[in-house]
């Protein structure tokens, strides 16, 4: 009987060991332990609380970022991309509530006309992404200063006081977060969802069963650029202000929240959660570098580094998981 | 007899080749109709067109009793069509369940999809076929064999009216073919059609009804199973036609010169099991044998492009093991790929680039090329081989099949190779160019160069060749001294062949009618 | 039978350079333009200032060519970090001195060579994908930097001879412009005289005909991964000259555009062809016409958004992906595959 649970538990761990998220999950309680040790009190709610605001932003960044590399894509604008929102937001809010009412709408068609930019030259014209989007980076930026050549513009106060309430460890940041991950889990349960895991892997031989490969790619990249404007929308609401540079280092940072949360750059493998798992690895890896004194000149070699590595890490252990995975005939 | 499929007079061409002039189809319905054929006979072609992938040019296409054309394979696929493709449409990284409802994903009620339906009714599909796989593996981690089997599962969950297998069971082992030959036999009684096409003379005479034999994009005839006796020789006779009288146009006394090129028990899992064979220098030994039998391999082997696991290989004598490409090239070895586009061209570059591309990897070519003579010799060599071009710097791209080839073989003349390896190198080249392309090599052959060359046309070997090798599955089974050879003798050591895990036969064997 | 003809010098260098040619008559056109615009802006004194400005992009376009024909995706976005590495170490270097330039132009050319050779090592030996690759390094870099000079601005100046080299002039004409008709010079010979220039051709045309024809395909990217920092750090050293002082984003203005600048000439983004005056075409344009921006006073923000919509514009003209899903696409059976 022994043998028998031992072998149970040999594979379920083995299963986890094969699992898209086990890479990502060992890093983050990595991370959360040397955290832990630096900021004594992690785990106040207040803390919860307050991290969980200042994260939920590159945490949301990645999962649209996420979401458009698992359908064989990537995307150089997001961080210009909230950089526009957040100039949009901050230039059409004024005092009353009533012009929230009309931002917030006119900053997620933004974000959605923008996916909508990206995703036909990417699909349609079969313009290279990577380039592509490096190019309406450039454009959005522009925009960006266009409407705000210096910081400054308003935020509706009420947006921020929302921003922060909470009742115990639950506050909106959080809730925005759960509202993803349910959006995503949504998706994932219907074709489109599917579709996207399909034409990342192999655009081919999914347009040759019938899939509409171009549609599902702008379909993808619409769908992370909601979760974009969610994240400007909570840099936003923590700034009070406009910025037209703001968006810049997300980037960078939501591609390797993405690395880091093991999805494939070539597409077609990986999760959101793991992405957004590690996006919170590399906030808290910058938390890390604040709280235990590393002079903030280190935090941009280090998040460099960090990536490399992940980009690294992840290939050699993708050359050894098959041998981990399941037996033949 | 009901017919579900009628093409009569489909005529299609790619460029100036005809694939199929004028070709007939008749497919009676809730039959196995088999579809065999030489290497360029049609076969393809026409289920490409069948299945909507391609549209022919000319012909009557009837389907169910009414006209119709197929824009796409998606339109055939709405009408009851399904092929099983060469390429396969499986999606790695998705499991064996969602790819075989891939595009057909059965739907809850909201749009959801009904996985747990799915699931289940994919075990239950590939329990007859491939019972033993885990409907939830990913299909990147299946092998071969497997993939295939998943993508005919995929086919068949659509339930089409016509099933059209192309060559469905080259990575099959025989156990796989069994189960799939059940469930065609199955698929019979429940009164749906099978389009068989394959160039394996036993699968099918044992499951096909009605057998329609390809020549040279044409039908050369029919036998129906059910009325008259399965005769392979007559199968072979129509593949072939009138038996080509021909030998070889010189005698050529090969024999008694050194061995160049040796190659003894060369294993590349997945297809190459073990060949060995032996060119003498001044010899051009041709390798013949069914596409899809490690031809291409062997000849990529033996360049230096893909190490092999077991073997031993010797180049005038000297043991070599080559890691790589330059390897290869500094023994003496030289290759004219298969896929000139692919992989012998620079399609955007100009002749000049091409002819003295080789010489880049050489170190004894100095770091400043001397262009004004590198130009010089490149015209001249454009001039010795005929070369249609009107200048050494048109882009090759824009030059014929067979000028395009001249100028990858001019690449490597400069180097003096000790052994050319051709694969296929007259596909798709008009027979002027070709007819000087083979009068080359016989120069190449009477200045001590070794050729071996793999033709899929059988004539072009019978025409050049002191010697052919018979390639089945991986190894050399047969060889064939050219000396009053027919393309029937070819073809039909090529098709009489022993089932996988058949030995290699060593030293020459006249396989006898 | 026609005898081959080598074809006469002329109709052969139409027919390569045609697509910079008709670079160069924007060029015209934009100044034609800026000269009706504003004042001045057409002189002989106000050109001559443009081309030596663009010198330093074009010397940046340069390391960033090589990387793009190279195939494969290739792209170098470390080229401004490594610049700015350039500036900052051999700043600190020379302290101002002539006698030290020897040595901080030798040091700066290893640390360039360094770097490249880092990105070469990742992309080729480790198949990672040369975009995120060198967007990385170029945090990596920077954040160096950043460390080193504890954000400040480097004060040491450049030196006499640097300072001479970049901003001075030979008979009327600014240095930097002769210096990068040598450097075009150079390049075009290399490109197409040498073993190294044929095989990169073939390298970024077709990997595996190269590699069929002998070539060993990673190490030679490797190197030009390598070359392309050396490129980048000695730009660097040179911008240093020109400007006078180093500091930290000396060198990140000129990344996205020695991209545009490259793709503007009409070389194609993935790689196998394109020569360095297509480049120097490229590079013209986008000073031209940043400049031409700046004088109708458009701001930082028209040059953005100009910016990326020329770069779109010639993408969609130049650069569409030719099969579906993926570069290689006909190949994964016989190449190291990336599916199944």
């Amino acid at each position: 009987m022994r043998a028998r649970w031992t072998q149970g538990a040999a594979r379920g761990l083995a299963s986890l060991a094969d699992s898209a998220l086990f890479l990502p999950l060992l890093i983050f309680a990595l991370i959360l332990l040397v955290n832990a040790i630096v900021q004594p009190g992690l785990f106040q709610p207040r803390i919860v609380r307050s991290n969980t605001a200042s994260f939920a932003p590159l945490i949301l960044v990645a999962a649209g970022q996420a979401v458009i590399v698992l359908s064989g894509s990537l995307d150089l604008s997001v961080g210009a991309g909230m950089s526009l929102i957040n100039c949009i937001l901050s230039a059409i809010m004024t005092d009353s509530v009533g012009s929230s009412a009309l931002a917030l709408p006119a900053g997620l068609a933004a974000a959605l006309l923008m996916g909508l930019v990206n995703g036909v030259a990417v699909a349609y014209l079969r313009l290279p992404s990577l380039i592509a989007t490096f190019a309406t980076s450039a454009i959005w930026f522009g925009a960006a200063l266009l409407l705000r050549p210096q910081p400054g513009g308003f935020v509706t106060p009420w947006i921020s006081t929302f921003y922060y309430l909470f009742l115990g460890p639950v506050a909106l940041p959080l809730l925005l977060l759960l509202a993803a991950l349910g959006g995503w889990a949504l998706v994932r349960r219907r074709r489109l969802g599917r579709y996207i895991y399909a034409v990342g892997s192999n655009e081919e031989a999914a347009y040759d069963s019938g899939v509409n490969a171009p549609r599902v790619k702008v379909g993808a990249y619409l769908l992370g650029w909601g979760f974009v404007f969610l994240a400007a929308f909570a840099v936003t609401a923590q700034m009070s202000s406009g910025d037209a540079y703001m968006g810049n280092p997300f980037t960078l940072n939501s591609i390797a929240a993405v690395v880091v949360g093991g999805i494939s750059l070539a597409g077609g493998k990986g999760t959101v959660l793991g992405a957004m798992l590690g996006g919170a690895t590399l906030s808290m890896v910058i938390n890390i570098i604040y709280y235990a004194n590393v002079p903030s000149v280190y935090q941009e070699f280090v998040k460099g580094s960090i990536i490399i590595v992940a980009l690294a890490l992840t290939i050699v252990y993708r050359r050894r998981v098959p041998r981990l995975a399941g037996t033949g005939p | 007899m009901q017919l579900i499929l009628e093409l009569r007079g489909v005529e299609k061409r790619f460029g100036g080749v005809v694939a199929l002039d004028k070709a007939e189809l008749l497919c009676p319905a809730g039959k196995i109709v088999g579809l065999i054929g030489a290497n360029g006979s049609g076969k393809s072609t026409m289920s490409r067109i069948i299945n909507g992938t391609l549209q022919p040019d000319a012909g009557e296409f009837v389907y169910q009793g009414k006209r119709t054309s197929f824009r796409s394979p998606m339109e055939a696929a709405r009408a009851g069509i399904s092929m099983v493709y060469q390429n396969l449409s499986l999606v790695p990284d998705l499991s064996v369940w969602q790819n075989i409802w891939l595009g057909t994903e059965p739907l809850r009620p909201g749009g959801f999809l009904d996985d747990r339906t799915a699931r289940a009714r994919a075990t239950e599909l590939t329990r007859e076929l491939c019972g033993w796989l885990q409907v939830d593996r990913p299909v990147g981690t299946l092998l071969p064999a497997e993939k295939q089997l998943v993508e005919i599962v995929k086919c068949l969950a659509r339930n089409p009216q016509l099933l059209i297998l192309d060559e469905p069971t080259a990575p099959l082992e025989r156990a796989h073919v069994d189960l799939l030959f059940s469930l065609l036999r199955k698929r019979k009684v429940a009164g749906r059609s099978t389009i068989f096409i394959s160039h394996r003379m036993t699968e099918v005479t044992e499951i096909c009804d009605y057998l329609v034999v390809f020549r040279n994009g044409r039908t050369a005839g029919t036998i129906d199973f059910e009325r008259e006796n399965k005769d392979e020789r007559r199968i072979i006779e129509l593949m072939t036609g009138e038996p080509v009288e021909v030998g070889n146009a010189r005698p050529r006394t090969a024999t008694g010169s050194r061995p160049i090129l040796e190659v003894q028990g060369l294993t590349l899992p997945p297809k190459l099991r073990g060949v060995s064979l032996t060119v003498h220098a001044g010899e051009i030994v041709g390798l013949a044998g069914l596409q899809g039998q490690g031809q291409e391999e062997l000849m990529l082997a033996l360049a230096g492009f893909r190490r092999f696991e077991g073997g031993r290989l010797a180049i005038d004598g000297e043991a070599r093991e080559l890691r790589h490409p330059s390897d290869a090239i500094r023994a003496g070895v030289a290759l004219v790929p298969g896929d000139r586009h692919h992989q012998g061209l620079f399609l955007n570059h100009t002749v000049y680039l091409n002819a003295v591309y080789c010489r880049t990897a050489l170190p004894k070519t100095p770091w400043f090329m001397n262009r004004a003579g590198l130009k010089e010799a490149v015209r001249r060599l454009c001039a010795d081989l005929r070369v249609k071009t009107p200048s050494i710097f048109t882009p090759v791209g824009e030059l014929s099949g067979g000028n395009q080839q001249k100028v990858v073989v001019a690449n490597w003349l400069p180097l003096d190779p000790k052994v050319l390896l051709l694969s296929d190198p007259a596909k798709g080249v008009d027979v002027q160019a070709k007819a000087e392309l083979y009068d080359l090599l016989r120069r190449l052959a009477e200045r001590g160069t070794g050729v071996l060359l793999y033709a899929s046309d059988n004539e072009e070997l019978l025409r050049a060749c002191d010697r052919i090798l018979v390639i089945y599955e991986g190894s050399i089974v047969g060889e064939l001294a050219n000396r009053g050879l027919t393309e029937r003798d070819i073809v039909d050591a090529s098709v009489r062949s022993e089932p996988k895990g058949g030995r290699d036969l060593p030293g020459s064997r006249r396989v006898n009618a | 039978m026609n005898p081959v003809q080598t074809d006469s010098a002329a109709r052969l260098f139409w027919r390569e350079n045609a697509k910079a040619l008709a670079s160069f008559g924007v060029v015209v056109l934009l100044i034609a333009v800026g000269g009706a615009v504003s004042s001045g802006f057409a002189s002989s004194g106000h050109v001559l200032m443009l081309v030596k400005t663009g010198a330093f992009l074009g010397f940046l376009s340069l390391a960033q060519l090589i990387v793009i024909v190279s195939g494969n995706g290739g792209i170098d976005l470390s080229v401004g970090a490594v610049a700015s590495v350039g500036a900052v170490v051999g700043a600190a270097l020379l302290r101002g001195q002539d006698a030290n330039a020897a040595t901080a132009f030798a040091v700066v050319a290893a640390l360039g060579l360094a770097v490249g050779l880092a990105n070469g090592l990742m992309v080729s030996f480790l198949g990672l994908p040369p975009l995120i690759v060198t967007l990385a390094m170029a945090s990596v870099v920077n954040g160096s930097i950043y460390i080193y000079s504890k954000g400040l601005a480097v004060s040491a100046t450049s030196s006499p001879l640097l300072k001479s080299l970049s901003n001075g002039t030979t008979l009327g004409i600014p240095n930097a412009i002769l210096v990068w008709i040598a450097v075009s010079a150079a390049c075009g010979v290399v490109l197409k005289y040498t073993r190294t220039g044929v095989k990169l051709y073939g390298v970024g045309a077709n990997e595996l005909a190269a590699t069929l024809k002998g070539v060993k395909v990673p190490r030679f990217r490797f190197w030009v991964y390598g070359a392309s920092g050396l490129i980048s750090a000695v730009s660097g050293l040179l911008l240093l000259g020109y400007i006078g002082t180093a500091f930290l984003d000396i060198g990140s203005r000129y990344v996205l555009p020695s991209v545009a600048a490259v793709t503007i000439g009409g070389v194609s983004i993935q790689g196998g062809a394109g020569g360095y005056l297509q480049v120097v075409a490229g590079t013209l344009v986008l000073t031209v016409l940043s400049a031409l921006l700046v004088s109708l006073q458009t701001g930082e923000a028209g040059r953005q958004i100009v910016l990326g919509l020329v770069l779109l514009l010639l993408l969609a003209i130049y650069g569409r992906e030719r099969t579906r899903g993926g570069s290689l696409g006909f190949f994964s059976g016989l190449l190291h595959k990336r599916r199944s």
